[in-house]
């Protein structure tokens, strides 16, 4: 990657935010938006993620203009978005299978929105292909056919052809789902690089948690049409406000259980007939009797090889063990219970599994 | 960013829509309403008397007028109960009845002679085979009036037949003006149909399915009944549909080779028209339209329960037609493609060969240019009332540029707006084809009625010149054969190309110049060729609007030529065939892309 300083015509006057209000999308009885309200902020790098049918792509393609929403609102910089039709709308947008046009060479395709807006920076067609080309590491490509080029290269086409007008905002559908697991990791740090280095304010979809966690400034959690969370990739990861969110985001280990007694700091829960201790953080006020979901992460559980005095034992028995590398993952039974949990080797048979208070996170509690 | 273009820019293709609106109202849906009209009024009053004639007679009705005829519904039971007593001996079906019978058998031809060749060029690969295929099209491009004459020079008294049958000492036979004739020329027809729609279902058989089925135990030919044979089955119905709402239609074909025994309600149509008697000939038409509309409704239910979605699919490898071993079963199957060969260069090659030897032979079978110079000396010489062939290819060709210039944006925009998702898009989608659907006699006799005598529209007299309403008629049964043709590559096509043109700063009228029109062109090419073709072709809606006018194209002057002499009726015809293949070689050159679309007809 170059730093290609000169391609970034940012003239520090244009700055572009984006509000959704309460929006929603209806087809017919099924809802695929259910009243989303989010902002992201001039530069930001946001993501949406989720599963399936979570309404993620749907939401982009109302911010693109693509469809119009059935309620609420999109501004953009404050400004009313509702019957602007996405040529209008100052958006580039690339989608998971590149939509190059094949009738038209790589320079054509990126000079293609150069048609109906001239190139930023006053310079000409030719120079802004070219220079476009070298920011996605195209340099010289100009001439082929997108359909000789491999999918990596066809997507970093694509991503400089939405680049090309000096749109005020980036949207970017699912752009490494066609690809395999090496080059989506390569790109995906392209991509980030080419984003902050152009401080262009990007709207990010992918099912893919690992890729949302890695690249995004902030994360939404999408289910079901609606926003479970929506926090920084730490955050999210940490301290996740819902179960769907503890679950979706990573492996996780989630416990319910009533709370017995309240401390400063820390409570005492019955989670299947075993009391174990649990950090209470400023967020959270218990009371006895409430029910409480807490999460632990798997690498947050250890396994004592030997007699331990600590707190919270689970006595768990192993039923599979994959290795995977770098560590293994352990999946326990505890109680008619799933653990997961990571060792570096493979175990087997009952072991004792311990974990420190404090790494107890509060999902919920009522 | 982008301004977003001019009102006219963002506003054409809702301008193009009313335009295409406006005409086919103009052109088609005024029209044929007119005729609808003329059959429920008599003497300016409305009177359902013209069909309860034609429903009670048994001229048209046959043995059903003792039941509609009866006048009472005990009187009905009474002619019931004779009818059953005496076992329906010897029925008599009339024209309606014989109309569909006729069609029955056609379709019944078709489909023997069409499925063997989906099986041959869906299975076995063999040098030519994707020339065959697109060799199917072939009927959709032959003027009707042409293949009569082919087939009249085959079955005729000194036809090819009859002289192949005399070189082995048998004969001769006359076929001309029997049953067979028409069911062989609607075969002719409607085989290529049903072949193709069969041929594009079974290479849309995903063979892991049928690897799957074997895997589980069946046999080849119960993996075929269980999995190849249900995905075909619907294509199957949906060509023979088609091929009986043609045939049921059918006009110049029984009129050249039925004679006046054999006739169906299309040529009755005509009859009653040329006696100046439009009520009846409306009521007829009315009748007819009923018919067939009723099982295109029956079918598009059927279609509708039929469908599914088939992605991704691997097709079935093809046998080579010359295997690498030979052992009972491939010598069998081989004999049987050999035989079905035979029949299908009967059936296909040997009408049009027989056209253009007779036209270069006399009847004796000496070689002849005779027939040609009869067309130049009619062309010097001819009388004013005579039809001379120069003004008919004149004609037909100004027609067919003028139907090229009204159809091709007509089909274009109508494909556009029917590919777009929205409300009412199905509705879209069956007005837009209802052309299809409607006989070009019914179209001619409307336009006839309606705008070449000239109507009155809020005091002003509107009346069109025959030949506009020639090309009138020929646009709005060319522009369908447009809009099939471009349809599937628009629908095929990837709506995140036109979105991430629009998100670059295209309007939609930018992204259609742009994208679409560019990758479904050729598409539009073999469109612009077919529309020609019908155009050039084109007789029912013709003969209808040519009548007692200089405006006669070459189908019509063959058909007078066919009416006093075969000969040169060949020669003009075989002038009509180098006309039509030209248009072909166009749809071959353009056309080949969109055919693997899967082009619909």
């Amino acid at each position: 990657m170059r730093n290609n300083a000169v391609v970034d015509y940012d003239d520090g006057g244009t700055m572009t935010t984006i509000e959704l209000d309460t929006i929603s999308k209806r087809y017919g009885e099924t809802t695929a938006v259910d009243e989303i309200s989010l902002q992201v902020s001039d530069g930001e790098f946001f993501t949406l993620v989720g599963p399936s049918g979570c309404g993620k792509t749907t939401t982009l393609r109302l911010i693109a203009g693509f469809e119009s929403q059935t309620s609420g609102a999109i501004r953009f910089d404050g400004r009313e978005m509702t019957g602007v039709p996405p040529e209008e709308r100052g958006v580039g947008v690339v989608f998971q299978n590149y939509a190059l046009f094949p009738h038209m060479t790589v320079a054509k395709n990126i000079a293609y929105g150069l048609r109906f807006t001239d190139p930023p920076g006053g310079v000409s067609v030719g120079d802004r292909v070219t220079e476009l080309l070298e920011l996605v590491d195209l340099p010289g490509m100009g001439d082929r056919d997108p359909e000789a080029l491999s999918g990596g290269q066809q997507q970093r086409v694509a991503l400089a052809r939405a680049l090309a007008p000096g749109p005020d905002l980036l949207l970017l559908d699912e752009p490494m789902s066609a690809l395999d697991a090496q080059l989506r990791e390569q790109l995906r740090v392209q991509i980030k690089q080419i984003q902050s280095e152009l401080g262009i304010t990007t709207v990010y979809v992918t099912h893919d948690q690992e890729e949302a966690l890695s690249i995004s400034d902030r994360v939404a959690v999408l289910n079901g049409g609606g926003v479970e969370q929506i926090a920084t990739p730490q955050t999210i990861y940490r301290e996740p406000q819902t179960p769907f969110v503890a679950n979706f985001i990573g492996d996780n280990n989630l416990f319910t259980g009533t709370v017995e007694q309240v401390a400063a700091g820390t409570a005492r829960v019955s989670v299947a007939q075993t009391v174990v201790h649990i950090g209470v953080s400023a967020d959270h006020s218990l009371t006895t009797g409430d029910r409480v979901t807490f999460c632990i992460r798997p690498e947050q559980l250890q396994v004592q090889t030997q007699e331990t005095t600590a707190t919270n034992q689970l006595v768990a028995s192993v039923v599979e063990s994959e290795f995977l590398g770098e560590t293994t993952r352990v999946h326990l039974t505890w109680k008619k219970q799933e653990l997961r949990l990571r060792t570096t080797d493979p175990l087997a048979g009952e072991v004792t599994v311990t974990f420190a208070p404090e790494h107890a996170h509060i999902v919920t509690v009522n | 960013m982008s301004a977003g273009g001019s009102w006219v820019e963002k506003h054409l293709l809702t301008v193009c829509a009313i335009a295409t609106t406006g005409l086919l109202v103009l052109l088609f849906f005024y029209p044929v309403s007119t005729v609808f009209v003329e059959a429920v009024r008599v003497d300016g009053a409305f009177s359902l008397s013209a069909f309860v004639e034609i429903l009670t007679d048994e001229f048209y009705v046959g043995e059903l007028a003792s039941i509609t005829g009866a006048g009472s519904l005990t009187a009905a039971i009474d002619a019931l109960i004779q009818r059953a007593a005496a076992g329906f001996a010897d029925p008599r079906m009339g024209v309606i009845g014989f109309t569909a019978y006729q069609a029955a058998l056609s379709t019944l031809l078709s489909v023997a002679i069409g499925l063997p060749a989906a099986w041959i060029l869906a299975r076995f690969e063999f040098r030519g085979r994707k020339t065959i295929r697109s060799l199917t099209i072939l009927p959709f491009v032959l003027p009707s009036i042409m293949v009569a004459v082919g087939f009249v020079a085959t079955f005729g008294a000194n036809g090819t037949l009859n002289r192949a049958l005399g070189l082995v000492g048998l004969g001769p036979t006359n076929l001309l003006f029997t049953l067979h004739a028409i069911v062989i020329a609607h075969a002719f027809y409607n085989a290529p149909l049903i072949a193709r729609i069969t041929t594009a279902a079974w290479e849309s058989v995903d063979a892991r399915a049928i690897e799957t089925a074997r895997s589980l135990g069946a046999s080849p030919w119960r993996a075929f009944y269980d999995v190849v044979f249900p995905q075909l089955k619907p294509a199957i119905v949906m060509g023979a549909t088609l091929t009986f709402i043609f045939t049921f239609a059918s006009f110049p074909i029984v009129l050249a080779l039925g004679g006046y025994q054999l006739a169906t309600i299309e040529v009755f149509i005509y009859r009653q028209l040329t006696n100046l008697n439009y009520t009846e000939a409306a009521a007829l038409a009315t009748i007819e339209l009923v018919i067939s509309l009723g099982l295109l409704y029956a079918y598009l239910r059927y279609e509708d329960a039929q469908r599914t979605l088939r992605r991704g699919i691997h097709t079935q490898p093809r046998r080579q037609l010359i295997p690498t071993a030979w052992s009972l079963k491939t010598v069998f199957t081989r004999i049987s493609v050999a035989g079905y060969t035979v029949v299908a260069l009967l059936v296909f090659v040997g009408p049009i060969a027989s056209m253009i030897i007779a036209s270069l032979t006399t009847s004796d079978g000496s070689f002849t240019l005779s027939h040609y110079q009869f067309l130049l000396e009619r062309q010097t010489a001819g009388a004013s009332f005579q039809v001379r062939p120069l003004p008919a290819i004149r004609n037909s060709l100004i027609f067919a540029v003028g139907t090229l210039a009204i159809a091709l944006p007509m089909g274009v925009v109508v494909s556009i707006l029917t590919t777009r998702q929205y409300r009412g898009r199905k509705v879209m989608d069956a007005i837009a084809m209802a052309p299809l659907a409607v006989s070009g006699i019914i179209v001619g006799l409307g336009l006839l009625r309606g705008l070449v005598f000239g109507v009155e529209i809020a005091g002003w007299r509107i009346a069109v010149a025959g030949s506009l309403a020639i090309v009138a008629a020929h646009a709005v049964s060319a522009y369908p054969f447009v809009t099939r043709n471009v349809t599937p590559g628009l629908a095929s096509l990837d709506r995140t190309l036109i979105e991430s043109a629009r998100s670059l700063g295209a309007t939609r009228v930018r992204t259609v110049i742009d994208i679409e029109l560019p990758l479904v062109w050729t598409g539009v090419v073999a469109g612009a060729a077919f529309a020609f073709a019908i155009s050039i072709g084109e007789f029912n809606s013709t003969i209808v609007l040519a009548t007692g006018s200089g405006e006669y194209t070459m189908p019509v002057a063959i058909e007078r030529y066919l009416g006093r002499r075969l000969g040169p009726a060949t020669a003009m015809g075989c002038i009509l065939l180098v006309v039509t293949a030209l248009s072909f070689v166009i749809i071959e050159r353009f056309g080949g892309d969109a055919e693997q679309r899967g082009g619909g007809l």
